[in-house]
């Protein structure tokens, strides 16, 4: 079966820094990743180029079969992006949120419902995400990854900045989603070792080691 | 993607700014604020001074817009930058352009509830000929609609800059002014008592100018958009 994704010597330049330096990597459909390096490492930038937000400086991305420059709309319909700020606006509440972000993927309020489940949001659905704790606001962040039912997750420093508990509440959440692909970066391997099988090691924009299945 | 589909995710888009702008209104109410306080400000200023001339009007409604146009449009695509949403925008399967449009889309609706406002006081407090109003609301729409779309791409040109709102007063005047040029000209005409055909001139210019700015902004924003 081909890879998730398959990335073929990028490289990202910002003027004179040199953010990725050839790298190459391939992930396995189904392989729950983690990106794992100190910060300036390349993680976000690598995350970024997978979903088609940021042009690479030379090299090929491949995600889900698809070019990921030349038909991102086709990557990004069928990837749940996460970043290390919330996508969701303050004064909508979070089924308007998912409602908006959802819009664009056909979603149906059967779909809202089911993210809301599986995220553990139902008592706050129609509370405004502005006056979300920091970790509801993830969980919500989550709901809105998934619509659309993606095959590829992507979540970008995702455990930054929460307590031990909610991070094993979401580590827990993200386990039971068996059938994605999922790439997590993470400064630290507490949390993302409880469901990831692998782990890639960037350090200066290159694969510093490579730990896993694939 | 086609067209349609195009519209109806800035349509989306649009909305969606809407929804949020007005439920944290007071940055909407502080421009309408400033629309009303300038008009009755201005009327007793000219009034006094220099009668009510319809270049002076003209001009005075003119400037109005145009700083109510950068009390808006800023915010355009600074706020989602400021906020993180920027990357949710990103992460949308639609054509960048659609994202541009939507907040385009936006920026005109503001614009035209500023507008409402201010030509709405200034039939009361400059004492406007009513029978006017439909060319007047033409012209002005035209110009507004020209502010809204080159204060939001000018907005993503500058959403990284640091001082953004510094710059964007300073470099939205150079653009402005084939807009408010024949946009003065063409309102004197018509507070003079001409109608809608005296100004057809001037309303091509307000015209050719739009489409100018529509296409350089589709093809410059995905270089913008996209990091």
């Amino acid at each position: 079966m081909a890879a998730a994704v398959e990335l073929s010597g990028v490289t990202k330049d910002f003027g004179h820094m040199k953010a990725l330096r050839g790298v190459t990597l391939s992930f396995g459909r189904g392989e729950k990743t983690s990106l794992l390096g100190p910060n300036g490492a390349g993680k976000s930038t690598l995350l970024r180029i997978v979903a088609a937000q940021m042009v690479p400086s030379s090299g090929s991305v491949r995600v889900l079969g698809y070019d990921a420059q030349r038909q991102r709309e086709d990557v990004k319909r069928r990837i749940g992006v996460v970043g290390h700020r919330s996508f969701l606006y303050d004064e909508l509440t979070v089924l308007e949120n998912l409602r908006f972000y959802g819009s664009f993927h056909g979603s149906t309020q059967e779909d809202y419902d089911r993210v809301i489940a599986l995220t553990g949001l139902d008592r706050w659905r129609d509370v405004k995400a502005g006056v979300l704790s920091y970790g509801l606001r993830k969980r919500g962040d989550i709901s809105r990854a998934l619509l659309g039912d993606p095959d590829l997750l992507l979540l970008d420093e995702f455990f930054s900045g929460l307590d031990v508990e909610t991070s094993s509440s979401l580590a827990q959440h993200l386990k039971r989603l068996d059938d994605k692909t999922i790439i997590v970066s993470s400064h630290s391997p507490e949390h993302v070792q409880s469901f990831c099988t692998r782990t890639v090691y960037l350090r200066g924009g290159m694969v510093e080691r490579d730990v896993g299945p694939t | 993607m086609r067209t349609e589909s195009a519209l109806s995710v800035a349509v989306r888009l649009a909305v969606k700014d809407l929804t949020v702008e007005l439920r944290r209104p007071h940055e909407l109410l502080s421009i309408i604020a400033f629309t009303l306080s300038s008009v009755v400000v201005s009327s007793f200023s000219w009034k006094a001074v220099l009668g009510l001339d319809p270049v002076v009007i003209s001009a005075t409604l003119w400037v109005i817009v145009y700083f109510a146009s950068i009390l808006a449009l800023t915010t355009s695509f600074a706020r989602e930058v400021d906020r993180g949403t920027i990357d949710g925008l990103r992460s949308l399967p639609c054509p960048p352009y659609a994202v541009l449009v939507g907040k385009m889309v936006y920026g005109v609706v503001t614009l035209f509830i500023v507008l409402a406002s201010l030509l709405a006081s200034s039939l009361f407090f400059m004492n406007l000929d009513a029978s006017a109003l439909p060319a007047l609301l033409v012209v002005f729409a035209l110009g507004a609609v020209d502010f809204a779309l080159m204060g939001s791409i000018m907005s993503a040109v500058l959403m990284y800059s640091e001082g953004k709102n510094l710059l964007l007063a300073f470099l939205f005047f150079p653009v402005s002014v084939p807009v408010l040029l024949p946009g003065i000209q063409a309102g004197a005409k018509v507070l003079s008592g001409a109608g809608l055909a005296s100004v057809v001139p001037e309303l091509r210019l307000l015209l050719a100018f739009m489409l100018a700015v529509v296409a350089v902004s589709v093809t410059l924003f995905k270089e913008i958009f996209l990091e």
